[in-house]
């Protein structure tokens, strides 16, 4: 809250998410003079970029990290984490963390926001109540509202990617940084990206036998698109970077491979690894059983647009992986007046576009509020606007390298669960559009209850539209128009209640 | 590496603690042992045994340390759950604190002294 202000409930400026796009949108609006009130879900700012070290000396800072790894993980120099921790320390930036929005509209002169705050309804009420007065407001109205929500890992179902030990990569990533915890003794890192470097490496640095990375793409389409990366130096001196370790840690990078099953008795015990062809459908006969602890699994991001959904900004396919992404302009501007959007909600492209995508949007918000003119909008934004055309042709090409094949939907077998929360299975999802009209990701939710759990599809809906293109033999639908949800999160019921004036707390 | 006992000794494979870098603050209390600088450990109770924290851990990094990697049941089959997503997404790993919850294993910090039970609710079809 910024202080002296009359109704601790309004605000200015409203950062969701504190990632290198919220970080950069906050210390971009700091700068102007606005008083900007960041909130982020996590107890420690940073997102999944530069998850903070949670155990041990350091703990909480952002960009400290637990990663015991000489492989680039290391992020306390960024100067977009040492801006806002500036900002932070003289309270320009306020942040309440452990605080998800659940709830938003957009109105007349700005946004209404509700909040619930902890890492859980039960854990944050309990915890966070007492210490902080601002912590009560579960609700703040912003004139301005910045969304930089990020993306979760994207995963393609497999027979047997429910049993424990199958994990993202994202995840055994956030368990070594934030945890310093290894996933497992003997893992497999697999499916399609950059990303299985680096968490492949973290993993053998830390111990963790890293019997193989299996990247499903196949080493001639990433050499294809090859040579339009090679000017991008920073990024490929990091690629070789884990390369190397990965080398003296002999761990072995196979391409066009994926797993296409996981078995064990309770627990995962062994993976089975197989060649795919250039659609990646699996290739009969390659199968090699690996006994492992540990599965990681990513195929790239998916953005994370619920929020922008209901305030009503518009949504649009993106053009490489074919997500909802957020529509902007070329201020980060969604069509939501004095609603904007950066990071990968606006189409994933990794932190060092965020950054840029965040400085605009909060320059541009700036604007907005009338702190700074169109002249100093301009002039300010020159730098990241070049930035960030260099930046977002690079994300598209890497993109296109590791666009996947749609023969991924050939290792399913029929009871492969495709809906992890509502255990909808491969057969289930069949038979709604083969047999039930299901048409797209709606219908098929309608049908079967696929994507209708507490993940709000969110693990599932990539796959489930690829199933219905797939088995309807129509092209993927438009799945911008598919998105709005109604609640965020999980919500308590006191939570709701306290919302009343009437309310009393028992 | 993985962690590695300070007094030299071999470290333990199938360890899946890594010991944080000595970085920042300097020596923290606990700073001796194959743990070292994690702080003090405290206990909590999963399931009818007793687990080992340290401060900063969440409920899922401490069980998966304790060998625990099936967190709950499926509502509808039964299937074994554990952690997956690790950021809050999947509510796979959801467990009961002290009799309140549901919370993500995966978020929620271990606490002392906490009775911290498998999140069992059958659904039906």
């Amino acid at each position: 809250m910024s202080p002296g202000s009359a109704d601790p409930t309004r605000v200015p400026a409203v950062v969701v998410g504190a990632g290198p796009a919220g970080m950069a949108a906050a210390v971009a609006l700091a700068e102007t003079g606005v008083p900007v009130t960041v909130l982020d879900s996590y107890p420690h700012p940073g997102g999944q970029y530069h998850r903070p070290r949670a155990v041990g000396p350091g703990a909480g800072r952002a960009g400290v990290v637990a990663a015991p790894t000489g492989a680039g993980t290391g992020t306390g120099d960024d100067p977009t984490v040492a801006a806002f921790r500036h900002h932070l320390a003289v309270g320009t930036v306020h942040l309440r963390s452990s605080t998800t929005v659940w709830s938003a509209s957009a109105e007349e002169g700005g946004c209404t926001l509700r909040l619930t705050t902890g890492t859980d309804p039960a854990a944050g009420t309990a915890a966070h109540a007492a210490a902080d007065p601002d912590r009560d407001a579960a609700l703040l109205h912003a004139e301005v509202v910045i969304i930089a929500t990020g993306a979760t890992d994207r995963v393609l179902p497999f027979p047997g990617w429910d049993l424990p030990g199958v994990c993202t990569a994202g995840g055994a990533q956030a368990l070594l940084k934030g945890q310093g915890i290894r996933v497992g003794t003997r893992a497999v890192v697999a499916g399609s990206g950059p990303f299985l470097l680096p968490v492949a490496a973290a993993l053998a640095e830390a111990g963790t036998t890293v019997a193989a990375v299996a990247e499903a793409q196949h080493a001639a389409v990433i050499a294809r698109a090859a040579p339009r990366i090679a000017g991008h130096l920073d990024v490929v001196t990091e690629g070789l970077g884990y390369a190397r370790v990965l080398a003296r840690h002999r761990v072995p990078v196979r391409h066009a491979t994926a797993v296409t099953a996981a078995a064990g008795d309770g627990r995962v015990e062994e993976v089975t690894l197989q060649r795919l062809d250039e659609q990646w459908r699996p290739v009969p006969g390659t199968e090699q059983r690996v006994a492992v602890d540990a599965a990681c699994v990513s195929f790239g991001f998916v953005p994370q647009v619920g929020l922008p959904a209901l305030l009503g900004c518009a949504l649009t396919s993106d053009p490489v992986w074919g997500d909802p992404v957020v529509a902007v302009d070329s201020h980060q501007h969604t069509c939501v007046d004095r609603v904007f959007a950066a990071g990968e909600s606006t189409g994933v492209g990794g932190a060092a576009v965020a950054v840029e995508e965040g400085a605009l949007a909060g320059l541009a918000a700036a604007h907005a509020l009338g702190a700074i003119d169109v002249g100093a909008l301009r002039d300010r934004g020159a730098p990241h606007r070049r930035s960030r055309a260099r930046k977002q042709a690079f994300a598209a090409t890497l993109g296109r390298m590791y666009r996947r094949g749609d023969g991924w939907v050939h290792w399913l077998a029929d009871d492969t669960l495709i809906c992890r929360c509502e255990e909808v299975d491969h057969a289930s999802v069949r038979h709604a559009v083969t047999a039930l009209g299901a048409v797209d990701q709606r219908s098929v939710k309608l049908t079967t209850r696929c994507g209708m759990g507490r993940c709000q599809a969110r693990m599932c809906g990539d796959a489930v539209a690829a199933l219905v293109a797939h088995h309807s033999g129509a092209p993927a639908d438009d799945r911008a128009a598919l998105s709005t949800p109604t609640v965020l999160a999980p919500v308590r019921l006191r939570e709701l209640a306290a919302l009343s004036p009437e309310y009393e707390e028992p | 590496m993985p962690a590695r006992d300070q007094r030299g000794a071999a470290p333990d494979p199938t360890d899946l603690r890594v010991t944080p870098p000595a970085e920042g603050s300097g020596p923290v209390r606990g700073d001796d042992g194959p743990h070292g600088g994690r702080g003090t450990p405290f206990t909590f109770r999963h399931d009818g045994r007793t687990v080992t924290a340290y401060p900063g851990e969440t409920i899922g990094a401490a069980l998966l340390a304790a060998g625990v990697r099936a967190l709950r049941p499926s509502g509808f089959d039964a299937r074994p759950r554990g952690l997956f997503c690790g950021i809050g997404a999947c509510f796979d790993c959801l467990v009961t604190v002290d009799g309140d919850g549901p919370v993500r294993a995966c978020l929620a910090a271990a606490a002392p002294d906490t009775e911290v039970e498998v999140h069992d609710v059958p659904r039906q079809r």
